[in-house]
């Protein structure tokens, strides 16, 4: 059967784990090979890193690594053209890489604020800004930002530098898109709810004052769950499933727009 | 490796697909493996549309009849399951447009449009999704509600119309809050410009039509088979945990605003 991807090439940002088991990223990267895509996983965790382009390769997939930081910009120019250079193209951007700390207005230090702030906008905007020149060459390209649900909605737990940069991938990727529209070039972002990753076990351990050792995840997960109305929290593979459609030429007359994954969660009082 | 994307099995109602979106849409749930049922008012055009599928090799069926009927609404989704035996998605997608100034605008032309567009979606979902429940597996079936660019950058003189697309929305998402926990997810398409029938006076409109040129970043207006992706994505395991969206397929109008 022919992949939704058959040909293209795609760049992964931060398309390693924290942890073991699966990130929103590792699952974009290793889905999208699935499809077709040769996928450059770019990440600054060499380890992480590796471990998904074994997966792909072991798959049948083609995968190749970039070790390296999407908030430095020689750094990010070097990803772009390893990109290019393995496989003549960047036709889909996948800015995944995001940071969370957990901090109130009060409790967040200016420390923090400019770590959070820099690497969270930066992480689209580098990438973003670098590639641009290669897809205008094209005259094509789709490019996915990974915002989150609590860029707009306050889900109980103070991440207010966190939030505020997930409200600005919005903003930014609304811009983009209306900017480069008219030269094949779309932009979307995507809003996950609550999903079940390493990330959101880490979250988990930073807001609950315990160590992970005294922290009850099943119950905590069960809660979680009865929440949203499907009655589960979701997965990678969620995440991975849109960025695909949005990857994908199905969804050719989408830019701008944003996509929540997040099973109604926002739809309930 | 499973494609998130298949419809193979799935007997899906997509009403008013005898032409423009719906008939988009129907083209390529069918070429996802669905048994689409094809709908709207002339019984002719769904013959016709079905042995066009059906000469494809695809599978196909159709219905006939008015939205504004609620007695023929009603009607539907048991004559599906009495020969489809099941029904996987529906399509809330028929509509159609009434210019009216609010100083021309009546409370009949009012009730009107939003039979169309809101009263009968809401009969049609009820019973699909009563259908959809009696299935023994924890993922039991889609609705998707086609709304419109319009309900958030309208137009004048079409008060009746934005109104009954804001309503789908707000139905949409009060719908997916409600349907979720029974394995049922509800969308909706915010589709903007496209070249079909409903838009044909426009079309025709130099002025008009250049002005959305303009207007839409991606500067064109839109293809009827771009809507096909959407809600193939939609109705599948492609949107896995995405449940009272509300997608715009707009070239990205909906977040610009240029001066002409
Ligand atoms: N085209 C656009 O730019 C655009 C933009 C935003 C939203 N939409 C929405 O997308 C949907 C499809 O529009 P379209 O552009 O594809 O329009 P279209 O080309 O005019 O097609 C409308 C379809 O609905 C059927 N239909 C219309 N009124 C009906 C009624 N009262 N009862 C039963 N069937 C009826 C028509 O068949 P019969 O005439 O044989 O009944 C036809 O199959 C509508 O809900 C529309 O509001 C369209
Ligand atoms: N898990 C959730 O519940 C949830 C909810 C909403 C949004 N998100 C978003 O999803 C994205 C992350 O998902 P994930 O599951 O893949 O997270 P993850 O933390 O498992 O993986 C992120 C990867 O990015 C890498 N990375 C971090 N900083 C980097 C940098 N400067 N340059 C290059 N690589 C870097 C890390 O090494 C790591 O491998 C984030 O943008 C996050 O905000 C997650």
């Amino acid at each position: 059967m022919a992949g939704r991807l058959d040909g293209k090439a795609v760049l992964v940002t931060g398309a390693g784990s924290m942890g073991p088991g699966w990130g929103n990223g590792k699952a974009a990267a290793v889905l999208f090979a699935r499809e077709g895509a040769k996928v450059l996983a770019a990440d600054l965790n060499r380890n992480a890193v590796e471990q998904t382009a074994e997966i792909i390769r072991g798959e049948g997939g083609r995968a190749e690594i970039f070790v390296g930081n999407v908030t430095d910009e020689p750094s990010v120019r070097a990803m772009i053209a390893a990109c290019v250079e393995a496989f003549g193209s960047l036709d889909v951007l996948h800015n995944n890489v995001g940071i969370l700390k957990a901090g109130s207005p009060e409790s967040t230090t200016v420390e923090d604020w400019d770590r959070i702030l820099d690497i969270n906008t930066k992480a689209f905007f580098l990438p973003c800004k670098h590639a641009l020149p290669q897809m205008l060459k094209q005259g094509s390209g789709s490019i996915i930002n990974i915002s989150s649900i609590s860029g707009f909605r306050n889900l109980g737990a103070p991440y207010i530098a966190y939030n505020t940069s997930k409200g600005a991938v919005v903003s930014f990727t609304r811009n983009l898109a209306a900017t480069y529209a008219d030269k094949g070039i779309r932009a979307n972002s995507i809003l996950p709810g609550i999903i079940d990753t390493p990330m959101a076990r880490d979250a988990t351990i930073q807001t609950s004052g315990k160590s992970e050792a005294e922290i009850d995840f099943e119950a905590l997960a069960k809660a979680r769950a009865a929440r949203v109305p499907m009655r589960r929290t979701g997965t990678a593979w969620d995440i991975a499933r849109t960025a695909l459609f949005l990857a994908s030429d199905d969804s050719a007359y989408i830019t701008g727009s944003e996509i929540y994954v997040d099973g109604g969660l926002n739809c309930v009082a | 490796m499973n494609n998130p994307f298949s419809l193979d099995g799935k007997v899906v109602l997509i009403t008013g697909s005898t032409r423009g979106l719906g008939w988009a849409s129907a083209q390529a749930a069918a070429e996802a493996g669905a048994t689409v049922i094809l709908h709207g008012r002339s019984e002719a055009a769904g013959k016709a549309r079905k042995q066009e599928l059906e000469a494809r090799g695809l599978k196909a069926d159709y219905l006939a009849f008015e939205m504004a009927d609620r007695d023929a609404v009603t009607a539907a989704i048991p004559t599906i399951i009495q020969r489809h035996g099941s029904i996987w998605g529906l399509v809330n997608n028929a509509g159609m447009l009434l210019h009216n100034t609010i100083w021309d605008e009546t409370a009949d032309t009012y009730e009107r449009i939003m039979a169309v567009h809101m009263v009968a979606p809401f009969l049609l979902t009820k019973a699909a999704a009563a259908e959809m429940r009696k299935v023994d597996a924890a993922d039991r079936g889609r609705i998707v509600n086609i709304s419109s660019i319009a309900f958030s950058s309208p137009r004048a003189g079409i008060c009746n119309y934005t109104s009954a697309k804001g309503a789908i929305v707000g139905f949409t998402r009060a719908a997916s809050a409600e349907l979720g926990s029974f394995g049922i997810r509800v969308n909706a398409i915010a589709p903007g410009y496209f070249v079909t029938e409903i838009n044909k006076e426009r079309l025709a409109d130099e002025s008009f039509a250049n002005k959305i040129k303009v207007r839409t970043p991606a500067a064109r207006w839109g293809d009827p088979s771009e809507l096909g992706g959407p809600t193939v994505f939609l109705l599948s395991n492609a949107s896995s945990y995405v449940n009272g969206q509300l997608l715009f397929v707009d070239g990205g109008m909906s977040h610009f605003l240029h001066s002409v």
